[in-house]
């Protein structure tokens, strides 16, 4: 019973109250790492692809939260901030691999299908390879959306909060994105 | 405004997409990478504090703000203040080492002088100790005999001679 009691997950708040002072802030940050850190990793790692690249951004992203958590002025939920904190580290991260190895977006896609496949930590057949080199294919910002809804089943309400664009907008851009997916997998799969 | 599931949204919208959600992806990470990481982080994070805090106390105020932090500031103030007494000790010891001027100007009575020459004996010259007694002795005798030189006097001799001096003779020898 005290088990479970202990190992009950905090809210955010008891979270920040914990890093809001010296003797608790270590085990406050453990405390959110231990809570968010598998979020956070499947949700970088839908956008990177590959899992030595997740790792980077997701250590990138926890260096990042530990230096500015005590700015966190509390204006959006914690995992918001969070999630926006690892979206702009994994863009950072895609558009700098972008900029050294490919000139275009079909380069890019198709350095990024290669490195999925070159991946130990990839072990999926060729449908789900060919579906992430279709996802790979969207463009950043429909791409982001259509992995926090289609991967992490984010509700609008919460993806508007994180990326200060209107519910309406983001279930167009979604659907969009799928007839998108669905149209380039078929079209790859006649080539 | 919409609280619809996944599930309720993408179905009519795409059945294959739905399909493809129900099997495995093929994304796989080590095994207990989920604890390593963690600690990777800290001790990342913990580095990069400990390299960040004394930069931003140097660029936030210099020393007031070492000062107000005591775990820092006190062994430094007692570093530096180790150092100047150590500084002010060595070279007042260096100033005020004796001379044997300053010996002799103290009131010391004949035998302490004695020793004193007897033990550093090797630090005077033979000719300062024998110009005297000779010339003591040559204004009694009138002898035009060649002063010794000092490699000529045994121990003993320069013994003798000592006892000869007397008080004020002495002075006058360790004043020279």
């Amino acid at each position: 019973m005290q088990a479970a009691a202990t190992n009950k997950p905090l809210s955010d708040e008891q979270i920040l109250e914990l890093l809001h002072s010296d003797t608790t802030f270590e085990r406050g940050f453990r405390v959110l790492m231990t809570q968010y850190k598998e979020r956070l990793y499947w949700h970088i790692r839908r956008l990177v692809l590959v899992h030595e690249d997740a790792d980077d951004v997701l250590q990138n992203t926890f260096i990042k939260i530990y230096k500015g958590i005590l700015q966190f002025e509390g204006k959006s939920k914690l995992y918001t901030w969070l999630y926006r904190i690892a979206t702009n580290e994994a863009i950072t991260y895609m558009q700098s691999k972008a900029r050294h190895a490919a000139s275009s977006l079909d380069d890019a896609t198709t350095l990024l299908s290669h490195r999925l496949q070159a991946d130990d930590w990839f072990d999926g057949d060729a449908v789900q390879a060919k579906l992430q080199q279709a996802i790979a294919r969207l463009p950043e910002k429909q791409r982001l959306v259509f992995n926090l809804r289609y991967y992490n089943e984010m509700p609008y309400e919460e993806m508007s909060a994180l990326l200060h664009t209107s519910e309406g907008a983001l279930k167009a851009s979604f659907h969009h994105a799928v007839k998108k997916v669905e149209a380039a997998f078929k079209e790859d799969d006649n080539l | 405004m919409n609280k619809e599931t996944l599930n309720d949204e993408l179905k009519p919208l795409s059945p294959w997409l739905h399909g493809m959600k129900q099997h495995d992806d093929g994304f796989r990470v080590p095994d207990g990478y989920f604890d390593a990481v963690e600690e990777a982080v800290l001790s990342q994070a913990k580095a990069a504090d400990a390299l960040r805090k004394p930069v931003l106390a140097s660029r936030r105020g210099g020393l007031f703000a070492m000062l107000a932090r005591p775990k820092v500031a006190w062994p430094a103030i007692a570093a530096t203040l180790a150092l100047v007494v150590s500084a002010v000790w060595f070279f007042r010891s260096a100033n005020v080492a004796p001379t044997p001027a300053d010996w002799a100007s103290q009131e010391l009575t004949e035998e302490e002088i004695e020793a004193f020459l007897l033990e550093n004996i090797g630090d005077f010259e033979a000719e300062q100790l024998f110009s005297i007694t000779v010339a003591d002795q040559s204004a009694q005798t009138n002898k035009t005999e060649q002063p010794l030189t000092a490699d000529e006097l045994s121990k003993e001799e320069l013994e003798w001679l000592l006892k000869e001096l007397s008080h004020e003779e002495l002075e006058q020898l360790l004043k020279t």
